[in-house]
């Protein structure tokens, strides 16, 4: 049984436009890959910085894994949401990224992007009322069978630091540089 | 030597850092060189023998010096360090130390290796000569390093450390090569074996890895119903049609019949070639050679194929003309009701023959041509006959007749009649068949105005409001689900839907859809049919499928008989790209290969493993997670591990939710598991506070009974109250006449009460609080005085202990003399009187005991005094009186003036009084019969005959159990207030509670003590009050069936002990048997009416006794009569033992009423004493029936009867706990010394305990069972032995440790003291548990 415990923290997230933000997460992992402890998803509180660009979550993240093939190497996907006045809220920000196949502390900047507005007046409502698309699946954040219909914007990142520890892996021929 | 020293200088100019070799070194060096060059001046006299000196360090070196450049970096890294044991050789270099050392890159990069002999790397040099180095110098790097890694290998493997020449050909060859993607190879030690890919040969720049993925298009067409329950006759036809009309498109199209028939004229053809060349060879050559074999087959394939023309050209036209007269018969069909509900609709072309005389000559000629060929093979086929016949005619005698001559006509009539049936007449017009597509067939409908009305009929005989989806899974998982979708009128169900399924871990073996129906009125849809096929990943492209379906009607679902075809397209491709055409172009290396590129490799176990690939090899595709997994996920989940974290995660089994570590290696918890293989490994940590399912069934039938109780106390007071509260006028009289009530009198005086001041409004229903019974809460002093004057039947010592007091008394009585032993009466007395009994009063710690008596009728005549202080509430534990024998053992040293005395004090038995119902009855006295154990070792019955010759019937007070005649009282009593249950409501009738009213007052004047009344109305577990005949009913037996088990089984409920005493007595709350069963708690009083209620089941005559008995005051027994000899006995239900009526042992005190089913009868006897009461309930002089012919007892509808019961749980675990338990507790008791606990006796004493149920149940009351002690103490004459058996029914482990410490037998101060305990336990139904426990303690005698 291979191993991998992932410890850290959902540090930041920066460079965003909209000043209130929180992030949902997600940790996506295939078939053969058993959770074995921890919360695999979870959402920050929303957070604003009063000088930066920029929203601390530390959100702390302990889970540990277990599996039976690298297929499915388990991906880290995040959902960033701005909060305006009249606390509603919508998505800024897409994105994902897997976990570095590699032990040791690493410190993963996730790029985010998200939907454009589509017509003109859309995005004039988005610029002074908020509010913007949404996926509707979202699965289309990390396949890639149907994202060319998107229209995206980049958006800011997400910083997460991550310590992983690898287990037993060395028994099946797999080994870590 | 110029020229050498000469170079070294230039050297020494070019280089800064030069090695410095010493004058022996250069010496002997130059002696090499002379040798060597001596004998290669004849071989190679060119050679250049300048830098002799430069090749020798170079060698010694090994490497390029140019490197040396970067050693600078490394200088202080220590010398002794970087020599490595491969490059020894450089110690032949004395190092001067003015120069930095020469330390080599390669040395220091090499120093985090820990085994220099398992290490590899890779160079570009090659290691091993090669003997053809010459003719092939350019050999790759990749090559050389390929070679260099065997050589390496082999080395290790083998001990030659030679290379196969094979591999070396084939390794040195400048094709191989090209498999290799990555420049370095890696080695890992890892144990597990993978399974070898072969992919094709691509360049490096279009390969692409494994295709892992793939797409499967699922095109679901249509579904039509071949069988619904809307299938009209016009359906069917239609369906038919269309089958049809595909099969005859499908031939039509594919040409067949055209196809054959070009086929045929080719056969044709080449058959005419063939006859006339071996014309022209018979011309020339006589003999008939190959060609006319080639003729003959040649002429039959013609045959054949002519044959298989006409039938697939008859099969044609039969096909188009039963395609005609279907229609034919579907449009009369269609003409005759008038509607049209399919769409089916075929055009009609006929086309003339253009020329009719020209496709006569035709058909003509092409006849002709057949009729020559058919009538040439008759022909040949008549002389080859004829050639038979002949030689048959020469050979044999008989005559047969000859073949006859075939006749022209006749098979040219044969010959027409088929061609009729094969092809069409030349005057025939040709007919072209075509099916109308929808749209063009839909305007049909609304044409007319008749039309349309057949049309609303039709839909009126159809209901079509029904529609379909489907649910898509492939194997068991869910794909997709499609859109619903309308059920057309022609039972078609058009979907015409793709979906598209990424395959990308698995290939799905099996499609499976689920036909759905979705019902109009609800949301429900229901699940009608699965439709299922298997998929073949490996085929690629387009297949059309009909997947057929079918479901038998079934009159339970109210299901119709259903079937019907899916017609559906089914795709497979690659998503990426599809560069390749071959799906499974993966396949695993081959054998051949696998073996000339991994030779080491494939040494150990070949032949398994081309096992395994030959399994392998059958499933060639290379694509999901299966095979390239690192283990299966089944070993994943089975891993003991994982299994362990998991379920701690998961938080739901107890035993791994607290638990705090998990070993990191699986083999750790292996270990733990071993340590007791009936555990989890949880249960290591704390087994106090997991629940054993019987302690919680113990426990939460006690909190449910105390919270029946508690509710009912609660009900009873609050009814109470409302009835004591003076009612308001209005309502009283409103309630009470309701004609009064509308009068206006009352309606005056009614608002008179309102100015006096009353308050009119009916007052709000008091809030009830718990309110506790006085004193309760207060904490008082008890003064518990217990006046014990003598006991009968005490045991007596058995041999050893007897041994040793009489040793200890001989060497006391040794100074004043032996004259004592020489008596008669002296040594009877002694023996009969061996034993000292004393009396010991406990409750909880407290304990006050009386002076030691002589012999085993000892007399006391002592008060013992005890205080308890305490709230009521708290005090529910057993009062105990136990008997005890002081064993005085002396103790010498070697000086006769120390003398020690060490006093052991055995228990002997006890009685119990609880103290709740010691309270409430304030004393109690006379003689009581102790509690003794079944089986006490070291002691034994004292038999009468040893100390007299007077016969036992003529000395009473030997009798088989020990008696206690005592006075106990308590001061200050406790009054329970009764329970108030005439509030309650009452089931029975209005005129039933008159008459008992009235009957109470005429009953109380003729009883001589007023408490014998007891009130027949009592209150039941729900709160009612009831008549009590109404208790009394068989109800079911638990599995025994015999009488003296079922009186064990009751005595085993365990009577509760609480406070809610007023619950507990007659006026109190009566439980049914579903309530006692389920909880296993109840009073005292349910056990007697349980155990009447089975008596009545087994059909005995019997009455439930209501009276008092002396340590629990008011309860219940029960009088049988013995159904062989017809006498009456009386049954103590919690203890289940029998007595005759006239016993004065009996511990009823009084008797008050019988209950029968029928009747009730009070005791209206002037004696009290039990021993003389008549218990002939028909005298009426003794007994006085409550009802009577005019109002007969109400009868049954309490008791549940049809009781099932429960099995109990499993018992083993309870046992070990107990033991343990035990062990525990003896051991933290004995604080000041070690306990040894001796293994050896316990299964012995575990066989006696195994047969002490039976025998507590079956033979009579007496204690002592010899045959075990005497058994124990003959096997082990060594050992001093006491010990004792102990019987309860279990209810907690606390409850055990209490009734072990009182017999303190822990008290035990000899230091060569072992203990040994036994744990039994029966089960009877309902977790009602029997504990049976030996406590045993050793003394060796000889130490």
């Amino acid at each position: 049984m291979a191993e991998v415990h992932v410890i850290g923290q959902l540090l930041k997230a920066v460079d965003f436009d909209e000043p209130h933000l929180y992030c949902k997460w997600s940790l996506q992992s295939g078939n053969a890959w058993r959770l074995v402890q921890g919360e695999v998803q979870g959402q920050t509180h929303v957070s604003s910085h009063r000088l930066q660009n920029s929203s601390d979550f530390a959100q702390p993240i302990d889970i540990h894994l277990s599996t039976a093939a690298l297929q499915g190497w388990p991906r880290l996907l995040v959902e960033v949401y701005a909060v305006n006045v009249l606390q509603q809220c919508w998505p800024v920000g897409y994105g994902f990224a897997h976990l570095p196949a590699r032990p040791g502390a690493h410190r993963l900047e996730i790029n985010t992007w998200r939907i454009a507005p589509s017509t003109w007046w859309q995005s004039i409502k988005e610029k002074f009322g908020g509010g913007g698309a949404a996926l509707h699946k979202t699965d289309l954040l990390y396949s890639g069978v149907e994202r060319y219909k998107l229209q995206t914007r980049s958006s800011g990142k997400i910083i997460v630091e991550l310590n992983l520890i690898f287990r037993k892996f060395e028994e099946y021929g797999v080994e870590f540089k | 030597m110029e020229p050498e020293t000469h170079s070294i200088k230039i050297k020494r100019s070019k280089k800064k850092h030069k090695t410095q070799t010493t004058r022996a070194y250069r010496k002997s060096e130059r002696e090499v060189q002379q040798l060597l060059s001596q004998s290669e001046k004849v071989a190679a006299p060119q050679t250049a023998s300048e830098d002799f000196e430069t090749r020798s360090l170079k060698f010694f070196h090994y490497a390029e010096l140019a490197e040396s450049a970067d050693t600078t970096t490394c200088e202080k890294e220590s010398p002794n360090r970087g020599t490595s044991p491969r490059y020894l050789a450089a110690s032949f270099l004395q190092i001067e130390l003015s120069e930095p050392p020469v330390v080599s890159a390669q040395l220091h990069r090499q120093r985090h290796h820990y085994d220099d002999t398992l290490l590899y790397e890779p160079s570009s040099r090659l290691h091993l000569p090669l003997q053809f180095i010459e003719c092939e110098p350019q050999l790759k790097p990749c090559q050389i390093r390929m070679l260099n890694r065997y050589q390496e290998e082999a080395r290790g493997t083998q001990k030659s450390g030679k290379l196969n020449a094979g591999l070396l050909t084939q390794l040195t060859d400048c094709e191989s090569g090209r498999f290799i993607i990555d420049a370095t190879l890696y080695r890992s030690n890892c144990p597990k074996m993978f399974k070898s890919v072969f992919l094709a040969p691509v360049p490096l720049a279009q390969f692409q890895g494994l295709p892992m993925s793939r797409c499967l298009k699922l095109c679901l067409k249509q579904l039509r119903f071949s069988e619904h329950p809307q299938l009209l006759e016009e359906h069917r036809l239609a369906q038919q049609l269309e089958d049809l009309y595909d099969l005859y498109m499908y031939n039509v199209k594919n040409h067949i019949c055209s196809k054959l028939r070009e086929e045929l004229q080719i056969a044709r053809n080449v058959a005419a070639r063939l006859i006339d060349a071996s014309k022209q060879q018979q011309q020339q050559q006589q003999q008939p050679s190959q060609l006319a074999m080639h003729v003959q087959r040649q002429l039959h394939l013609t045959q054949q194929l002519r044959r298989r023309y006409y039938a697939e050209s008859t099969a044609q036209r039969v096909l188009l003309q039963r395609l005609l007269a279907q229609w034919a018969k579907l449009k009369e069909l269609r003409k005759r009701q008038q509607f049209r509900c399919t769409r089916f609709k075929l055009s009609l072309r006929l086309v003339p023959p253009i020329d009719l005389d020209a496709s006569c000559s035709l058909w003509k000629q092409r006849f002709e041509a057949d009729l020559a060929e058919v009538y040439r093979e008759h022909l040949e086929l008549y002389y080859q006959r004829r050639r038979i016949w002949h030689s048959s005619e020469q050979s044999s005698v008989a005559h047969t007749k000859p073949p006859r001559k075939p006749q022209f006509t006749e098979i040219m009539e044969s010959l027409k009649l088929e061609y009729e049936r094969a092809f069409q007449d030349p005057e025939e017009p040709e007919v072209f068949v075509q099916r109308l597509s929808a749209d063009e067939s839909a305007p049909d409908a609304n044409s007319s105005q008749h039309k349309a009305a057949a049309a609303t009929a039709a839909s009126n005989q159809l209901n079509l409001d029904r529609s379909y989806y489907l649910k898509i899974y492939l194997d068991s998982q869910f794909v997709a689900q499609s859109r619903t979708y309308r059920l057309e009128p022609d039972l078609h169900v058009d979907v015409n839907e793709t979906i598209g399924v990424l395959l990308n871990r698995t290939n799905p073996e099996q499609l499976n859809i689920w036909l759905y129906e979705k019902s109009v009125v609800t949301s429900h849809s229901r699940r009608l049919a699965l439709i299922n096929a298997p998929l073949q990943a490996t085929q690629r492209g387009k297949s059309e499928q009909k997947l057929g379906f079918e479901v038998m009607s079934s009159a339970t679902a109210l299901r119709p008989k259903l079937a019907g075809d899916l017609y559906m397209h089914i795709d497979y491709y690659c998503p990426d790209g599809g560069s390749s055409n071959e799906l499974d172009e993966v396949q695993l290396l081959p054998q051949a290969l696998r073996q000339t590129l991994l030779v080491a490799a494939g040494r150990r176990g070949n032949a398994r493993r081309a096992a395994k690939w030959a399994a392998g090899s059958s499933t060639p595709l290379i694509f999901a997670d299966r095979q390239m997994l690192l283990c299966s996920i089944e070993e994943l989940l089975q891993n003991r591990r994982f299994q362990l974290l998991y379920s701690r995660h998961q938080q739901r089994n107890f035993h791994t939710k607290q638990l705090s570590f998990v070993p990191a290696l699986e083999h750790e918890i292996v270990e733990l598991e071993e340590h007791g293989p009936n555990e989890n490994v949880g249960q290591l940590l704390d087994p106090g506070t997991v629940w054993d399912p019987i302690d919680l069934h113990k426990h939460r039938g006690r909190k449910y009974l105390q919270l029946l109780y508690e509710t009912i106390i609660s009900q009873c007071a609050q009814r109470a109250k409302l009835l004591q509260t003076p009612l308001p006028l209005l309502q009283l009289l409103g309630d009470g006449s309701p004609e009064h009530a509308t009068s206006w009198s009352t309606l005056w005086r009614a608002l008179c009460s309102i100015f006096v001041g009353q308050p009119a409004s009916p007052s709000r229903e008091p809030a009830w609080q718990p309110q506790p019974t006085c004193g309760a809460d207060l904490v008082q002093q008890f003064n518990v005085s217990l006046h014990v004057v003598r006991a009968t039947g005490v045991p007596v010592r058995s041999r050893h202990i007897l041994n040793v007091e009489q040793h200890g008394r001989r060497r006391s009585s040794a100074g004043t003399g032996n004259d004592l032993s020489a008596s008669l009466f002296v040594t009877q007395t002694l023996m009969y009187s061996n034993v000292r009994p004393f009396i010991t009063l406990s409750y909880g710690q407290r304990l006050c005991r009386s002076r030691t008596a002589e012999g085993s009728n000892p007399t006391w005549n002592e008060h013992l005094q005890l205080q308890l202080t305490g709230q009521l509430s708290e005090l529910r534990d057993d009062l105990k009186i136990s008997l005890f024998d002081e064993l005085i053992e002396q103790q010498y040293t070697d000086e006769a003036s120390d003398l020690y005395q060490r006093v052991q004090c055995n228990w002997l038995g006890e009685y119990r009084v609880p103290i709740s119902s010691l309270l409430t009855s304030r004393k109690f006295e006379g003689c009581i019969e102790l509690c003794m154990p079944k089986v006490l070792v070291g002691y034994k019955r004292p038999l009468i005959d040893s100390v007299t010759n007077i016969s036992v019937e003529q000395y009473p007070e030997f009798k088989e159990s020990v008696h206690l005649w005592f006075y106990l009282s308590v001061e200050p009593g406790n009054q329970v207030t009764p329970l108030q249950i005439g509030g309650l409501a009452c089931a029975e009738l209005p005129e039933l509670q008159q008459f008992l009213r009235e009957r109470r007052l005429e009953v109380q004047q003729l009883l001589p003590q007023p408490q014998r009344y007891v009130e027949p109305l009592v209150c039941t577990s729900h709160g009612k009050r009831v008549s009590l005949t109404r208790l009394l009913e068989p109800v079911p037996l638990p599995s025994e069936t015999q009488l003296e088990r079922i009186c064990r089984f009751v005595s085993l409920l365990c009577p509760v002990r609480s406070t809610l005493d007023a619950c507990q007595n007659f006026q109190g709350v009566w439980l049914d048997n579903q309530t006692v069963l389920d909880s296993t708690w109840c009073s005292v009083k349910d056990l007697g009416v349980l155990l009447c209620n089975y008596m009545l089941s087994l059909g005995l005559e019997c009455w439930l006794l209501l009276g008092l008995a002396c340590p629990y005051g008011e309860c219940t027994f029960v009088t049988y009569r013995h159904p062989d000899s017809g006498e009456l006995l009386l049954v103590a239900p919690t203890t289940g033992k029998r007595y005759q009526p006239q016993d004065i042992f009996c511990p009823l005190t009084r008797v008050y009423s019988l209950v029968s089913a029928q009747n009730i009868y009070i005791n209206i006897q002037a004696e009290e004493r039990v021993s003389m009461t008549n218990f002939n309930v028909q005298n009426s002089d003794c007994w006085l029936p409550v009802f009577n012919k005019r109002q007969e007892a109400p009868q049954c509808g309490i008791q549940k009867l049809d009781y099932v019961y429960k099995r109990s749980y499993e018992l083993s675990q309870l046992q070990k706990h107990i033991e343990r338990k035990i062990m525990k507790k003896i051991s933290a008791w004995r604080a000041t010394r070690k306990t040894f606990w001796n293994r050896a006796f316990q299964p012995r004493l575990l066989r006696i305990l195994a047969e002490m149920e039976n025998l507590s149940t079956f033979t009579s009351n007496r204690y002592d069972e010899p045959a075990f002690s005497e058994e124990l103490e003959r096997e082990y004459p060594n050992f001093r032995l006491y010990g004792f058996t102990i019987n309860f029914a279990y209810t907690n482990l606390s409850a055990i440790s209490e009734r072990i410490r009182t017999s303190c037998i822990h008290y035990n101060n000899n230091a060569a003291v072992e203990f040994c305990v036994a744990v039994h336990i029966n089960a009877y139904a309902n977790d009602v548990l029997s504990v049976w426990v030996f406590l045993l303690s050793i003394v060796p005698l000889v130490a």
